[in-house]
């Protein structure tokens, strides 16, 4: 009988301690549930064990209803804990975790991927385009040309023969008379010497 | 992965060939536009400076030149006309002497009518200490002044250039 009740507080007292290394997080959730439901069916066996006891006329541990009561709230706490446990293996299975991830990483490796594709495809066409740009080639100053449609001499007679042969032709024709009137002056001076 | 293979494909290929994509018209001409003149020019070549009287433009091949003086080259000139005279007469007065010079060549003479104008051209030689270069001038008249395109090249290449110059005739404008 001693056995029973101090097994059952050894029991409530290492309950107490999983629950609070659970909350410092020194447990995992699952390993603070399975330890909770290993304990707490061992607390509901020593508790059927007493109840039997009592039943039979023996001696049982005495309690407070308001023990009882704590423990049929832990109870369904632990259940319900279990339930959310079984609801989300149910509907958040391993596999459709693993696709999401998957996903995640083939996205990134496709952006990594179209990234690369696109400044490689810009490269080679800036490369391109630049290879296509002819160079700039000896700067026009150094270039002289001296070439000419017209002819090397009398280049200002080409549209006007006509009034240079006139001029000529009287200029010439000054020049006769000047001749002519120098001679006679001089034949005159001469005369006038003579 | 299999599903975004051929977008990626796609992708690579557009941003390569918008790169590589040009405009070839473009990248073959230049256009000089000065001095009352327009036309269009091979991209390799550049603008000279010319010493020519009459001249008002010069391009010239700078891959053609030596000792600064390139060998194939276009000069646009602009003989002033008197009263009277026009394209025809400048033209026959111009040649009337103009192969007594020592070393020059007739080759060829021909006048075109093109669009109810006519465009006079003469194609000689000039040897000149060995070196013989061959020309083509082209006589027109634009807005009732005349211009000659001379187009001139070394003998051996005056052929090949021939396009060169026919880009230039013909898409020369008086502005």
């Amino acid at each position: 009988m001693i056995d029973i009740v101090s097994q059952e507080e050894k029991i409530i007292k290492r309950l107490k301690e999983l629950e609070s290394d659970y909350n410092r997080g020194m447990l995992s959730k699952n390993d603070f549930l399975r330890q909770k439901r290993y304990l707490s069916k061992q607390l509901e066996t020593l508790e059927v064990a007493d109840r039997v006891r009592r039943l039979q006329g023996k001696q049982g541990s005495e309690k407070s209803l308001d023990y009882w009561s704590e423990k049929e709230k832990e109870k369904k706490g632990t259940e319900d804990l279990e339930e959310k446990e079984e609801l989300l293996k149910k509907y958040s299975t391993k596999p459709l975790v693993e696709e999401t991830t998957d996903k995640g990483i083939l996205s990134s490796r496709t952006k990594i991927i179209i990234s690369i594709i696109l400044i490689v495809g810009f490269l080679v066409g800036t490369a391109f385009g630049v290879s296509m740009v002819s160079k700039p080639s000896e700067s026009p100053k150094s270039m002289v040309v001296n070439d000419t449609a017209f002819p090397l001499k009398n280049i200002t007679n080409l549209t006007k023969n006509t009034t240079t042969t006139k001029k000529i032709y009287y200029t010439n024709r000054t020049r006769l008379i000047n001749r002519t009137i120098t001679r006679t002056s001089s034949s005159a001076n001469n005369s006038t010497t003579k | 992965m299999n599903k975004l293979i051929f977008p990626l494909i796609l992708i690579l290929v557009v941003v390569t060939v918008s790169g590589c994509v040009n405009n070839q018209k473009n990248n073959q001409t230049n256009i000089y536009s000065q001095n009352g003149v327009s036309f269009e020019y091979p991209q390799s070549w550049r603008v000279a400076n010319v010493t020519s009287s009459y001249a008002v433009a010069a391009v010239a091949d700078p891959t053609t030149v030596q000792n600064g003086r390139p060998s194939t080259s276009v000069i646009i000139q602009k003989p002033p006309l008197t009263r009277g005279a026009n394209l025809k007469l400048a033209y026959e007065n111009n040649y009337a002497n103009f192969f007594n010079q020592t070393g020059y060549q007739k080759v060829s003479e021909a006048n075109i009518t093109l669009n109810k104008t006519i465009i006079y051209e003469n194609v000689y030689t000039i040897n000149n200490a060995g070196l013989e270069k061959q020309y083509r001038a082209v006589w027109l008249s634009k807005r009732q002044r005349v211009y000659v395109i001379l187009c001139s090249a070394l003998k051996a290449d005056f052929d090949k250039e021939q396009s060169n110059f026919d880009l230039i005739i013909n898409s020369f404008r008086a502005l």
